[in-house]
């Protein structure tokens, strides 16, 4: 204790005190309630929860030893281990774990803080002082706590189980519980899926067509929403009512019937699109047999769903924009399409981009509309389980979860989180570099 | 400090929660053993008496999963039957039985799932091997009263799980109005066709859903071709890129240059059924599914088995078993086993027919007159003949879309057939090797 120098004498020994043990720091600061019930937390935790802890440990690194047995005509004798049962209650030890070592921890830093005000003269709170001192200049994080617990168990928990599953081989025939046990295998599953023969030929092809696509949707949803905005916006336009219901339609009908809707519509032979185009005189279109027309026909889809979402936005940006820039501008005698160019088109970016990051995120990871319409057709000789139209998701879909290979979908899924999550804060970054310039708004 | 607190009962509750949960789990572990001791000891007994009296579990209550509509209706007849003869209570619930094995795979282990459900029989493999059905406790009664197609189908690994229930073939529907008869080789179906065809007014001779492999394989059997080996059971022997595989692509590439010109992503099931409803489609190749629609859409039609390749086979259709399995959770197996046996029974499968229409699969009601005198089960029933049950290995799942693509590219591009599943052949057994 002769070491302790600048008089930090109680700070230093009550935060050391607490590390021993919680709540002694807090005794030997002469706060008796607050250390008592410390100690009883810690206590409490020792005693009930060691054993399970340990158990849930053991269960998290070896995910069960015990197979199930069964009778000679299939029916359960013992029950056996349940590996995944036993992931997630492992993953669930590790959290309360990591929350009880930040409660240790705020018990050091209390301990030290009280005693930094010993050293300084002042005399430590009672505990009805204590109470009312947390209450005050804690009560943001007193509400944020029950809320932060939830989201960790509801969000942080599945996100942990998902990613911890690439490492497994839980996948079916031969590895589904409660009848078998899962192992982990490391990053088996990355490298088998890389060596996968076809797998850098398909892998590469898809990926550059999901990232065309996203990009592709969700510029002309964005510019095709700005310009029903703009029109909706002009003074020159009567109903905009109706118009604005009529427009918001796409958006309100159920995406799953309108996408099977459009496949009819478009079909190749068959369908009302390429039956107009032949009465005009123009020739059928091979809307799904031809690659690129089936990727043309997504994307132009695409925008009658997607542009509405962009419009009632973008319709509400447009109306908080100052009308007096615009006279101002006229004055100063700039045509129409100057105005756009310099007043309004920075402003709806200014507002909207990190939306755009959004967009993306989500068009990368469209499913439904890959799936229902074209199928991920038309066939592709070169890719492997995957067509033409086929991006990152309904090709993992198509070559693991329709066969229960939850692992190797799991592996794709953390690839596709690292593109998307790169380009996003990427983006974001930027986005925040251009926030920072000064708007005139 | 009051974080403190708030953390501690926050804490405390989850703890509780968890606590509760750590210990139910183990009770579960332990009251489960107790009962599969008790059926194990029944198993038992019922060994000992020679399945002639089974060990019924003293208040027993089944649950039961089959469609919806018709098949719904003979599901609760069978349960009220059953319930009259052996005053064990039944209830059954609408779950489609292409969703059954997936909703097991969750509800199963988590003591929800039926004690009996319907399921198709090409998933037998995938849920024998991940422990969700129990094995078939009759299998000598039922292998001697069910077509071997649906023995074949319920068997996975020697040993037999389903309890046949209906069996489905897809045959060659035809407009009675626009053709006296149907055609008995493909070579009299192609002139009829021609004759019949008028692209510009959307009148076909012809079709059938080329990119589903579920079609195609009726002729890769016919020309002598397989799946995979040893009777579909063998995954390391692929036969899909034989020459019988190879003839097949040419006759259905045949198909495309002759009397259907248009590609395939152009026909669906959708505008096939619609035409074949106008009565612009003189022959469609469809399952009894699609009879009771066209009946209401008033098309005088017939159907005929398949028509005979120039080698004087019948195209091999794949065969569907709807069987009912026992899932293996179910705490009470021996009537659940007992339930199932029942409802494959003569007098059941008879009232199936009557009200859904769907195919026995006893053989001894292959001759009823009833059933052969219904123009569309006895066209169908003929098809059965030549049909191969689709292979219910979990390896199968593999299958599928690499070989739809294949057939894609021949009937659309000028690609060459050998080519073509020689590639789908090592999508798959990469994609096999990866399921090891």
């Amino acid at each position: 204790m002769v070491v302790l120098l600048n008089g930090k004498v109680h700070a230093r020994a009550g935060a050391l005190l607490s590390l021993l043990f919680m709540g002694l720091g807090q005794i030997y600061n002469r706060q008796f309630v607050k250390g008592l019930l410390y100690a009883l937390l810690e206590l409490y935790v020792l005693f009930f929860w060691s054993k399970p802890f340990v158990e849930g440990m053991r269960g998290l690194i070896t995910l069960g030893d015990k197979v199930q047995q069964r009778s000679a005509r299939g029916t359960i004798i013992e029950q056996g281990d349940h590996s995944i049962i036993l992931m997630i209650t492992g993953i669930i030890f590790a959290l309360l774990f990591l929350l009880f070592i930040a409660v240790y921890a705020l018990n050091i830093r209390d301990a030290y803080k009280v005693g930094a005000m010993r050293d300084k003269g002042e005399k430590p709170r009672n505990f009805a002082a204590s109470i009312a001192h947390a209450w005050e200049q804690g009560f943001a994080y007193i509400l944020l706590t029950p809320s932060f617990v939830f989201a960790l168990f509801t969000i942080v928990l599945p996100l942990i189980f998902g990613i911890l599953i690439a490492f497994t081989n839980y996948s079916g025939p031969n590895h589904l519980p409660p009848k078998n046990l899962v192992d982990w295998v490391g990053f088996e599953t990355f490298t088998s899926l890389i060596q996968f023969r076809a797998w850098s030929n398909t892998f590469l092809g898809v990926l550059i067509w999901t990232i065309i696509w996203a990009l592709l949707a969700t510029f002309t949803t964005y510019f095709t929403g700005l310009f029903y905005a703009l029109l909706l916006n002009h003074r020159v336009v009567k109903f905009k009512k109706f118009w604005r219901t009529l427009l918001i339609l796409p958006w309100a009908v159920p995406g799953v019937i309108s996408l099977l809707i459009f496949r009819n519509m478009f079909n190749g032979e068959f369908g009302p699109i390429n039956q107009y185009l032949k009465m005009i005189g123009l020739q059928a279109i091979p809307w799904f047999s031809d690659p690129f027309w089936a990727k043309f026909a997504i994307v132009v889809v695409n925008i009658w769903f997607g542009f509405p979402y962009w419009m009632a936005l973008m319709s509400g940006v447009l109306t908080n924009i100052d009308k007096e820039l615009y006279e101002a501008a006229e004055i100063d005698g700039a045509g129409g399409f100057q105005r756009f160019r310099s007043i309004t088109l920075p402003l709806i970016l200014f507002s909207t981009a990190p939306l755009l990051i959004m967009s993306f995120a989500n068009n990368f990871n469209n499913f439904n509309m890959i799936y229902l319409f074209t199928s991920g057709g038309p066939a592709n000789p070169s890719y492997s389980y995957a067509g033409s139209t086929d991006i990152l998701i309904s090709w993992i879909y198509k070559l693991t979860l329709e066969q229960n290979k939850f692992n190797m979908a799991s592996v794709v899924s953390i690839f596709i989180f690292i593109v998307v999550a790169g380009f996003s804060i990427w983006n974001f970054r930027r986005t925040r570099a251009f926030k920072e310039e000064d708007m005139v708004a | 400090m009051v974080i403190m607190l708030v953390l501690a009962l926050v804490l405390a509750a989850c703890g509780g929660g968890n606590n509760n949960a750590g210990n139910t789990g183990s009770n579960a572990g332990g009251e489960t053993s107790s009962n599969g001791q008790n059926s194990g000891n029944a198993g038992g007994n019922a060994g000992d008496a020679g399945a002639e009296e089974p060990q019924i579990e003293e208040g027993a209550q089944l649950l039961v999963w089959d469609n919806s509509d018709a098949e719904f209706e003979w599901a609760q007849y069978v349960a009220e039957e059953f319930t009259k003869k052996y005053g064990i209570p039944v209830t059954v619930e609408n779950v489609n039985h292409t969703d059954a094995p997936g909703k097991l795979q969750t509800d199963g282990p988590a003591g929800l799932g039926a004690d009996v459900f319907l399921a198709p029989h090409d998933h037998t493999g995938n849920m024998a091997s991940a422990g969700l059905i129990l094995e078939n406790f009759y299998s000598d009664e039922i292998m001697n009263e069910h077509i071997d197609a649906a023995i074949t189908g319920g068997s996975f690994d020697g040993k037999l799980y389903g309890y046949p229930i209906a069996v489905e073939t897809y045959g060659l529907f035809y407009n009675k109005d626009l053709a006296e008869k149907a055609p008995e080789t493909w070579e009299e179906l192609f002139e009829m066709a021609k004759a019949f065809n008028d692209s510009a007014n959307q009148k076909y001779g012809f079709m059938y859903e080329v990119g589903n492999f579920y079609y195609d394989f009726s002729f890769i059997g016919g020309y002598g071709g397989y799946v995979f080996g040893s009777d579909n059971t063998d995954p390391n022997d692929l036969g899909l890129n034989s020459e019988a595989a190879v003839k097949a692509a040419q006759f259905v590439k045949r198909i495309h240059d002759e009397i259907l010109p248009i590609k395939k992503e152009d026909i669906t099931y959708d505008i096939k059924d619609s035409l074949f409803k106008e009565g612009k489609l003189l022959f469609n190749v469809n399952g009894p599914w699609a009879a009771a629609g066209y009946r209401d859409a008033g098309v005088n039609f017939g159907v005929a088995p398949l028509p005979k390749l120039d080698n004087g086979e019948h195209p091999t259709s794949f065969s569907g078993i709807k069987s009912y399995y026992v899932n293996a959770y179910t705490k009470y197996p021996e009537a659940a086993s007992l339930y199932a046996k029942f409802a494959a029974s003569k007098e059941m499968q008879l009232k199936r027919f009557e009200i859904t229409g769907q195919v026995p699969t006893r053989k001894d009601l292959s001759d009823d007159p009833t059933i052969k005198s219904d123009p569309v089960v006895s066209g169908i029933l003929e098809q059965a003949q030549y049909s191969i049950p689709m292979p219910n290995i979990p390896e199968m799942q593999t299958v599928w879309g690499p070989m739809a693509s294949a057939f894609s590219l021949i009937w659309n591009e000028n690609i060459d057939p050998q080519q073509a599943l020689d590639d789908a052949k090592k999508q798959i057994e990469d994609a096999i090797k990866l399921m090891q």
